[in-house]
């Protein structure tokens, strides 16, 4: 009997908790889904609810396609609001994952950004993200932080790709780019003396009555001029190339651009030429290259040349490498004014100097690879021979018309 | 007698529960309802159940706390969330087994007495382990948070000193567990069943 009792009342009890379960089920499924949606009512706290359109991890049901791999999830505010890209980019200085949240509105417009993840070793500021408040995909007045231009670059570029998904799948209209910021956007492709091996620009602006914006490589290898629809690029052996907002090459008078750059690019100096003398003889001609890269000066003599190249080493300084080149093509010999910037900071590399210099004789444009140029342990400190060599081998065919 | 501070029964979910001020809160409700419902069931159900009553209660107390543990997680789900293994603590807890038979007056009063212990651990807890009360950040304290007091350790440093006072309001010295638990187990002829 007492059994019998205890196991009604077992039964009851279970009865109750069957409804109650039924009952608190749906409430508590909806606190959960609500609760996986907080970090995105964090940057539209005015949203009623969202709706996936992409998600990296279920592609199936995503109705957006040519996503790149920055952009993780893409969420419909569904009263209209607009859209939540959630990113990740792997391309700052330490290469760890840097996470944010961007909300854009309805008219293609950031309305809210949230750092949620940030691996870096230099803080970019508490308020970078916020200064994309309010641009649209064309990203116009946003600047990269000076120092920290890896971290920022990484950002910007990740920002970009989620503006470019949207506008490519017809979610939002691209904003109106202006033409000198086309133009300015030209430069890493056109003229890579004015910019680091990142693409961002490493030059001085100046003030000329002539153009809308003008630049000087940090180098002295280039200076850049933008007029209205078109931008001219004198380099330090005075060759002018006018380009349009398209990158074509385009004929133009540079007559005040070349007037203007010999103010501010110092040609051959007595110091290149001194060391084309110790190269190549003391007779030598001094020539002029039709590229816009690190190269500053040219010389020939009997059918050897000599480059003087200024890359910008990792910490954006400017460096000295010197190249002799055979009349075929094949590097004769490689040093430079530093190999290893911050030697004191970069302990874990080895370096046989007079090894790695040797490791040039004889390369050409076709025999050249990047691991050549790197040092183990310090590839970071190192990527300046790299982007020396290639200027080098750049400035040669064009030499020889290639 | 508040049986946390003087007994130190329910001392598990005290601690356990108590890092912030609305988890203390949940868990105090938790036992309140748990002591109440379980109380009036049992008292209801007394002569029924005269000759298995602890069978009936471990059903009952189970049952209430299953009952009570999902409408918190459906009502208060963020407080839930950082107490929810203690609470199921609850259907093992002599705090409620000793007073699950009682008048229902005893049996609100302990539940009250449990929910302003666990709020007064809760508070000091959250204030100057984590600078801030029921979420709010106090600016003055958040720039002197003393860590140890979120972690389990810090909970019963905190408890044993609200419990001092306790004891040292209360005066005597109290009667030990033992005595305790065998007054609330004692059937008539004073056997432990």
């Amino acid at each position: 009997m007492k059994v019998i009792k205890q196991l009604v009342l077992f039964v009851v009890f279970a009865g109750i908790l069957f409804g109650v379960n039924a009952f608190t089920a749906p409430i508590i499924a909806n606190n959960e889904a609500g609760a996986a949606l907080g970090p995105l009512k964090e940057v539209m706290p005015d949203a009623s609810g969202f709706e996936t359109i992409y998600d990296v991890n279920d592609l199936e049901n995503s109705t957006i396609s040519d996503v790149p791999t920055t952009v993780k999830q893409i969420y419909a505010e569904t009263s209209g609001l607009g859209y939540i890209v959630r990113l990740s980019t792997t391309e700052g200085y330490t290469h760890e994952a840097m996470e944010f949240t961007v909300a854009i509105d309805t008219e293609g417009k950031i309305s809210n950004v949230l750092l949620t993840a940030y691996p870096e070793t230099k803080d970019f500021g508490a308020d970078y993200p916020s200064t994309y408040i309010g641009q649209d995909s064309a990203l116009a007045d946003v600047q990269l932080v000076a120092g920290v231009t890896f971290s920022s670059s990484a950002f910007k570029n990740a920002v970009n790709d989620g503006f470019e998904t949207l506008v490519a799948n017809d979610v939002i209209k691209a904003g109106v780019k202006s033409n000198d910021q086309l133009l300015t956007e030209l430069i890493p492709s056109v003229a890579t003396g004015l910019v680091n091996e990142s693409g961002v620009l490493q030059a001085e602006e100046i003030a000329v009555d002539f153009a809308d914006k003008a630049y000087v490589a940090l180098n002295g290898s280039n200076v850049a001029y933008i007029m209205g629809d078109k931008m001219t690029i004198v380099n330090n052996t005075g060759v002018a190339t006018t380009y349009d907002v398209e990158g074509n090459v385009v004929e133009a008078d540079a007559s005040k651009c070349l007037a203007d750059a010999a103010n501010h690019l110092a040609g051959a100096s007595k110091k290149d030429n001194k060391k084309a003398a110790k190269e190549l003889g003391e007779t030598y001609n001094t020539l002029t290259l039709n590229t816009h890269n690190s190269v500053t000066a040219a010389f020939e003599a009997n059918g050897t040349y000599f480059f003087i190249v200024k890359p910008y080493h990792f910490n954006n300084e400017p460096v000295g490498y010197y190249y002799t080149v055979n009349a075929d093509g094949s590097i004769a010999k490689m040093s430079a004014d530093e190999l290893i910037l911050e030697a004191d900071f970069f302990t874990a590399y080895t370096l046989d100097e007079a090894a790695y210099k040797e490791g040039f004789v004889g390369v050409t444009a076709d025999t050249y690879s990047d691991d050549l140029a790197l040092i183990a342990g310090a590839s970071f400190s190192s990527s300046a021979g790299r982007v020396a060599t290639r200027d080098v081998f750049e400035a040669y065919a064009s030499l020889k018309g290639e | 007698m508040n049986t946390v501070m003087i007994l130190f029964l329910g001392a598990s979910i005290a601690v356990g529960a108590s890092a912030t001020v609305m988890g203390a809160l949940c868990a105090g409700i938790a036992m309140l309802a748990t002591l109440v419902l379980s109380n009036v069931i049992l008292n209801a159900l007394k002569k029924v159940f005269a000759d298995c009553k602890f069978g009936a209660t471990l059903i009952v107390v189970a049952g209430v706390t299953s009952l009570v543990t999902m409408l918190l997680h459906a009502f208060m789900p963020g407080a839930y969330a950082g107490i929810s293994v203690y609470l199921s603590c609850l259907c093992v807890n002599l705090l409620v087994y000793a007073n699950a038979e009682k008048d229902l007056k005893s049996a609100l009063t302990a539940g009250v007495k449990f929910l302003i212990a666990v709020l007064i651990v809760g508070v000091v807890r959250e204030l100057f382990g984590a600078g801030a009360l029921a979420g709010v950040k106090v600016d003055f304290l958040a720039k002197h948070t003393i860590n140890a007091l979120n972690a389990p350790a810090g909970g019963f440093m905190v408890l044993a000193f609200v419990m001092a006072l306790f004891r040292n309001k209360e005066g005597q010295a109290c009667m030990c567990k033992d005595e305790f638990i065998k007054s609330v187990f004692a059937n008539k002829k004073g056997e432990v069943e």
